[in-house]
């Protein structure tokens, strides 16, 4: 018995013992950082791969003077996990994907909605995280990946996650991850806003802070790059922009609460032509109502906003004088429904979808899914009655109350 | 007697074991072909099965009181006489050894999927089974105090992973709250109240534990720990990824921890996820071991049946082998005849034994 | 003091007796003393080896009031000389009070020591001897007197060396069953405290004495563990870590089931929970039965801070037992399977320096988890004039020139010196050893299966642990499984909330005080 026992152990050693299957050592992998895809010449995609260098910028004792912090390499194959080995034909070593940040779609394929079935071995590849950021770049991925010349931060790996946390406060673009997109698409209801950026410049525009789509900023030096709007996908086909504002305009509608810090200008109500600085946070979800029992839905959004002047061009005290504080609120409360209407209207007319995510809301109408299905909330909605009121809290004012007036300078 | 190592559990391990052993149920093949049944509405389906299973429970407990020191099978077999008791424990075996198979096998596919794609299944099998087979040597109080020792940090590890995961909720994806009707969700529900059976099946293990008060309290207490857990994980689900999304993944439960990081320094922490639930698994499996054996022995009215784990570990990696992929799998589970028609069993087995007790006076005989 | 010199001859002529005693002069058990004092003398010396052993002490003396020749023996080294003379040879020789008859009884009206006995077995009185006994031989009697004259020397009480604590008494045991009964009954004076005495061996003459509280340790356990040392066979135990391993219910196993303290004060602590207490004469230590895991995770220091203080290092232990146990099991199972966990500046920073390392990891790993336990290894071994020295080469040559020279990659240090320093604070030598073993046994796991090795292996560990014994005591209760006690477990409550003795031990006195009402 014993014997038979030492042989049953030393089998199970032996089985076990040759182990280390999936063992692989750090510096055996190639770190993909972003992959940009785009249409191939005939039937695939062209992947680019950008791979950051582990050598350059992590350590002073290894620091490899010459070499480049990445390595973008472009091909051409049929899906996203095949191209893993195949890029193996230049790169050294063994590609992996868990510490992917980006993935780049180039409009073109965007808009032709064969990057959706690509998600889907994405979704395959259990190495790829669910919280990769999706940019829609307006030329080629490959040439997006190339044009982008992040100087400060040499590893592209920090470049991104400094951009995309700073994303989350200013809300010029929305922060599309593979974790949204991919129930959102499947749910048939609602636009998927994914940021849209460009490393080319375009025609310029003059308008105020947030009226750009990427590329056409006025800038001089620093990363070629802009990352300004989104692309609005529409089961999983790009059908048109938004620009800054109007993304920022999507983000405050929506139901859930985003805390978001984001300065913006508006027209000073009392002097023409002047502008008033404010940094404004939604700390509340948005209340939304909606009346599905005819065929036109009717909806009514009330936004509350805490708002915080900053600056104040012209100089008029809107501070102490509680009559102006009343009309600069209503001045600014207007002119942010009137901008929102107008981003309803667009989305109503030319997408003919809802990037608010107010099916969310709309689901909570009924009671069974089939009802809600029946009712097919993405026909519905182009229809739909809309009304957006802003409550508009000023809570602060800055470090200093009143604005510097000429007679205080002249004294 | 030296109360320090009498061998027997008490409450504390029973409920614990109870809830970590079912718990995972939530966790591994099963919400996929749930959700493809209930929708946004599945985290109903453990509620409704509670509701179901109290009656049943209730008869088998007033059994397990007035025979004391028997468990579950010998009940069976005084009750129904030799010839029907050996049809009805010859039912639960196949039942338990047919669960085991087929969940140890997802358990193998579910850790080969998420970490180790390229190492042999069996290995991860020689691992996993050989772990839980090491653990159920030790006996069934070994089992319950593992359990109980492990169950604090679970609990805690569970807390800080809804909390971090919490940032990505998205509530109203539980909405429309009837999901797909309720006539469907109780229909589809009844057919899988077998994925509670552990709280019928423990009764094999009544004469282990202290006294019938402790088994009543792990019992229940279990019970609703465990069917609350398992409706929140659904819940978690549901309000992570959408019905829509979690009717084609087939770990959701990987994939959770996989989106669930604190900050942008630690962004996926699922291999600390993972090693937990691991545990969890390897109790589970080691639990249904220990249940598939004892309830052959007791089949057969074998005395001593720790000999015949090593057997049956052994069988259960051999016939694991059989399935070729994952959604065959799913498949035999599904359209097995056993699985069909389990519910009904396991439901209506108490309340007959239950009848036929009371029809033989047994209940008078106590009073008298 | 002792000095080594004394120690060795001792042990030396106690193993030239012994082999005389096996030899041809063998005395029979039974054998009694005859009425001639020449051929008892001559039996004696014969059996010591007389004129060769120079210890061996022979005094003739004539004591006048009774007329009588007597001899004193003795062994020298293991005797007072000076309580020989003050109250054996004194008294004899000048004592006017002995009358002149027949039956004179020396004990009673003569002999001033305190502590003597008649002997009539030739046996008795060679062992007698041995244990440093006198012995008096008179003409025509055939029986001796043997007198209590022991007197081994031995260091004074001093610092606790192993177990070291900053707020509580500092004595530590020394290598004298007097002394250490002395520590013992000077904290507890209990008249329930029982010290009953074994003799182990089958020829030895070492003396086990066994301490427990009569009415709180359970009856069946001191039954259990007087038999346990009675059933020692073995030539001699010397010490008290061998009888630990003579008493141990399971040898090949990794987990102690013998607590070693050389703590008076914690020693009383157990006893008063229901253990028990074993001594020997010559060990500066005690062992304490039956043991759990909490009593090898638990210092004294524990119970002497305050509340919070101690609760909080209590806290630092236990982490430092994981860091110990799993750290470098980790750092494998995250940089060769679960690459996704680390932070990619982190990933990038290790990255880097591995391209440079020509081994993979987990040669490096167990390189310099090696490295880290020879350092520790000859830290104990040196003599302790050159003590310093093994400091300034384990960090000099280990740390930073194996990274200079591309041997490990520098992170590796830090998750080297952890684990060291981590299992610096396990307070019980034994349950460090025990997580320094499974280490490495987790490590390998480890290595070959990422974090499923690891949890394999660990949930293992965890269901042996939860069935060991310790003396019947299941070693991780009362936690698992759960016993009525004061959860004094991996946090302690308040002292005056600690009223119940662990029902483990299954005390025969379950509580130490009443329970104390409200909160304070």
């Amino acid at each position: 018995m014993r014997r038979v026992k030492l042989l049953l152990i030393l089998l199970f050693l032996i089985i076990l013992l040759t182990g280390c299957f999936d063992k692989s050592e750090l510096e055996e992998l190639a770190y993909v950082i972003v992959i940009g895809i785009d249409k191939g010449e005939v039937n695939g995609f062209e992947v680019t791969y950008q791979i950051g260098n582990p050598q350059v910028g992590s350590s002073d004792r290894v620091s490899a003077g010459k070499e480049p912090a990445s390595e973008i390499i472009t091909l051409t194959v049929p899906d996203l996990v095949t191209v893993r080995d195949l890029a193996n034909i230049s790169v050294s070593r063994e590609v992996t994907y868990s510490h992917l940040k980006v993935i780049i779609t180039g409009e073109e394929l965007a808009r032709s909605g064969e990057a959706f079935k690509l998600f889907d071995s994405v979704l395959r590849d259990e190495a790829i995280k669910h919280e990769v950021m999706l940019i829609v770049s307006k030329e080629k991925a490959s040439e997006f990946i190339r044009g982008n010349e992040h100087e400060l931060e040499t590893r592209p790996h920090k470049h991104y996650d400094f951009m995309s946390r700073r994303w989350e406060e200013t809300g010029l673009v929305p922060d599309a991850t593979l974790l949204r997109f991919i129930p959102r698409t499947l749910d048939d209801a609602g636009l998927f806003l994914s940021t849209y950026a460009t490393a080319k410049k375009g025609e310029t525009i003059y308008g105020y802070e947030d009226q750009y789509l990427a590329g056409q900023v006025k800038k001089e030096g620093g990363n070629p790059i802009q990352m300004i709007g989104s692309a609005v996908l529409k089961e999983g086909r790009m059908i048109g922009t938004l620009n800054g504002e109007a993304t920022k305009v999507v983000m405050l509608l929506r139901p859930q609460t985003v805390r978001r810090s984001m300065l913006a200008s508006y027209a000073d109500p009392l002097v023409k032509g002047q502008r008033i600085a404010a940094r404004w946070m939604k700390t509340e979800p948005t209340r939304i109502k909606m009346n599905l029992s005819t065929d036109i839905p009717k909806i009514d959004v009330v936004v509350p906003i805490k708002m915080m002047i900053l600056a104040i061009d012209s100089g008029i005290d809107y501070v102490e004088d509680l009559e102006r504080q009343k009309i600069l609120k209503d001045s600014i409360a207007s002119s942010l429904e009137r901008k929102s209407m107008e981003v309803i209207k667009k989305t109503q007319q030319e997408f003919k979808g809802d990037p608010f995510q107010w099916y969310l809301i709309a689901r909570q109408q009924f009671w069974t899914l089939d009802e809600y299905k029946n009712y097919d909330w993405m026909k519905k909605y182009p229809r739909a009655e809309t009304n957006v009121k802003y409550d508009i809290e000023l809570t602060n004012f800055g470090r200093q109350f009143r604005p510097f007036n000429k007679e205080d300078i002249k004294d | 007697m030296n109360r320090a190592s009498d061998g027997w559990i008490d409450w504390r391990e029973l409920i614990t074991m109870l809830i970590i052993v079912n718990v995972i149920v939530g966790t591994d093949m099963m919400p996929l072909v749930l959700f493809k049944l209930g929708k946004n509405a599945t985290w109903t389906f453990p509620l409704i099965w509670g509701v179901l299973i109290i009656v049943p429970l209730l008869a088998l407990h007033s059994l397990l009181k007035l025979y004391r020191n028997k468990g579950l099978i010998q009940i069976i077999y005084d009750l129904t006489g030799n010839y029907l008791g050996f049809i009805l424990s010859g039912g639960l075996f196949l039942i338990v050894f047919n669960m085991l198979i087929r969940m140890s096998y997802n358990f193998v596919q579910e850790t080969s999927d998420i970490f180790l794609d390229t190492t042999p299944d069996l290995e991860l099998y020689l691992l996993l089974v050989g772990a839980a087979y090491f653990i159920a040597k030790y006996g069934f109080e070994t089992l319950g105090r593992v359990s109980s020792l492990l169950f604090p940090y679970l609990v805690a590890v569970f807390i800080v992973f809804v909390a971090l995961a919490r940032v990505d909720f998205i509530y109203q994806f539980l909405y429309p709250l009837g999901g797909p009707g309720i006539e469907k969700i109780i229909k589809s529900s009844v057919v899988h109240i077998p994925l509670l059976m552990e709280f019928i099946l423990v009764a094999t293990f009544f004469p282990f534990v202290n006294n019938y008060k402790d088994y009543r309290r792990g019992v229940w207490g279990g019970l609703a720990v465990s069917i609350i857990t398992i409706s929140l994980l659904l819940m978690i689900y549901i309000v992570m990824f959408d019905y829509n999304e979690l009717q084609v993944v087939s770990h959701p439960f990987n994939l959770l921890i996989r989106v669930t990081g604190i900050s942008r320094f630690f962004m996926n922490f699922d291999a600390f996820f993972f090693g937990f639930w691991l545990m969890m698994v390897i109790l589970r499996i080691s639990f249904y071991l220990y249940l598939n054996t004892a309830l052959f022995a007791y089949l057969l009215k074998i005395k001593e049946f720790e000999p015949l784990l090593l057997p049956f570990a052994t069988l259960t990696i051999l016939i694991g082998f059989i399935p070729e992929n994952l959604i065959k799998n799913i498949r035999i589970f599904k359209q097995n005849i056993f699985w069909n028609n389990v519910w009904w069993l396991l439901l209506a087995l108490p309340l007959l034994l239950w009848a036929i007790a009371y029809w033989k006076g047994e209940f008078k005989h106590e009073k008298g | 003091m002792r000095s080594e010199k004394e120690v060795n001859s001792m042990k030396f002529l106690k193993n030239m007796f012994s082999s005389r005693v096996n030899s041809q002069t063998a005395i029979e058990q039974e054998e009694k003393l005859s009425k001639s004092l020449d051929e008892n003398l001559n039996r004696l010396k014969e059996a010591f080896s007389y004129p060769n052993n120079e210890d061996f002490k022979v005094r003739e003396l004539y004591i006048e009031n009774i007329h009588r020749k007597a001899v004193l023996l003795s062994l020298n080294g293991m005797v007072d000389n000076d309580a020989i003379e003050q109250h054996i040879i004194h008294p004899l020789l000048e004592g006017t009070n002995i009358k002149e008859t027949e039956e004179v009884d020396l004990i009673k009206k003569v002999i001033t020591s305190k502590n003597a006995s008649k002997v009539s077995s030739l046996r008795k009185i060679i062992d007698d001897i041995l244990i440093g006994n006198t012995i008096i031989l008179m003409e025509n009697y055939n029986q001796a007197i043997s007198i209590a004259t022991t007197k081994f020397s031995h260091r004074s009480v001093q610092p606790s060396t192993r177990e070291t604590v900053l707020k509580g008494p500092k004595e530590a045991f020394i290598e004298s069953g007097d002394v250490n009964t002395s520590l013992i009954r000077k904290r507890l004076r209990d008249e329930n405290l029982v010290s009953e005495k074994i003799v182990v061996g089958e020829r030895s003459l070492s003396k086990v004495s066994m301490f427990y509280i009569k009415d709180i340790a359970n009856p069946e356990l001191v039954d259990r563990v007087r038999k346990r040392i009675k059933q020692i066979k073995a030539d001699t135990v010397m010490e008290i870590p061998m009888l630990e391993q003579h008493i141990e219910e399971r040898s090949y196993s990794l987990i102690p089931t013998v607590l070693y303290s050389e703590r008076p004060d914690r020693a009383v602590s157990f006893l008063q929970e229901g253990h028990i207490i074993l001594l020997m004469d010559s060990s500066s230590s005690c062992l304490i039965v039956p043991v759990t895991f909490w009593s090898l995770f638990h210092t004294p220091e524990d119970s002497y801070e305050r509340w919070a203080y101690g609760n909080f290092i209590r806290l630092i232990r236990l982490f430092s037992f994981f860091i110990a146990l799993l750290t470098p099991a980790i750092y494998i199972a995250v940089t060769n399977y679960h690459i996704e966990m680390i932070p990619t500046d982190l990933l990038f920073a290790i990255a880097a320096t591995r391209e440079r390392v020509p081994f993979p990891s987990v040669v490096e790993v167990f390189f310099m988890e090696s490295a880290f336990e020879l350092l520790r290894e000859a830290g104990i071994r040196i003599p302790s004039a050159i003590g310093p020295t093994i400091g300034i080469v384990g960090a000099l040559i280990l740390g930073n020139a194996a990274v200079e020279a591309n041997l490990i990659s520098p992170i590796l240090v830090i998750v080297v010196a952890l684990t060291g320093l981590a299992s610096f604070t396990i307070p019980d030598n034994s349950l460090s050893f025990l997580i320094r073993i499974m280490k490495f046994v987790i490590l390998g796991a480890a290595s070959l299966y990422g974090a499923l090795g690891i949890v394999v292996s660990f949930i293992c560990f965890m269901a042996y642990m939860s069935d060991f014994k310790s003396f019947g005591v299941p070693f991780l209760s009362p936690m698992a499984p759960y016993y009525k006690s004061s959860n004094d477990l991996i946090l302690r409550p308040p002292i005056w909330k600690q009223w119940l003795r662990p029902f483990y031990t299954d005390p025969e006195d379950d509580i130490r005080k009443k329970e104390p009402e409200g909160e304070r």
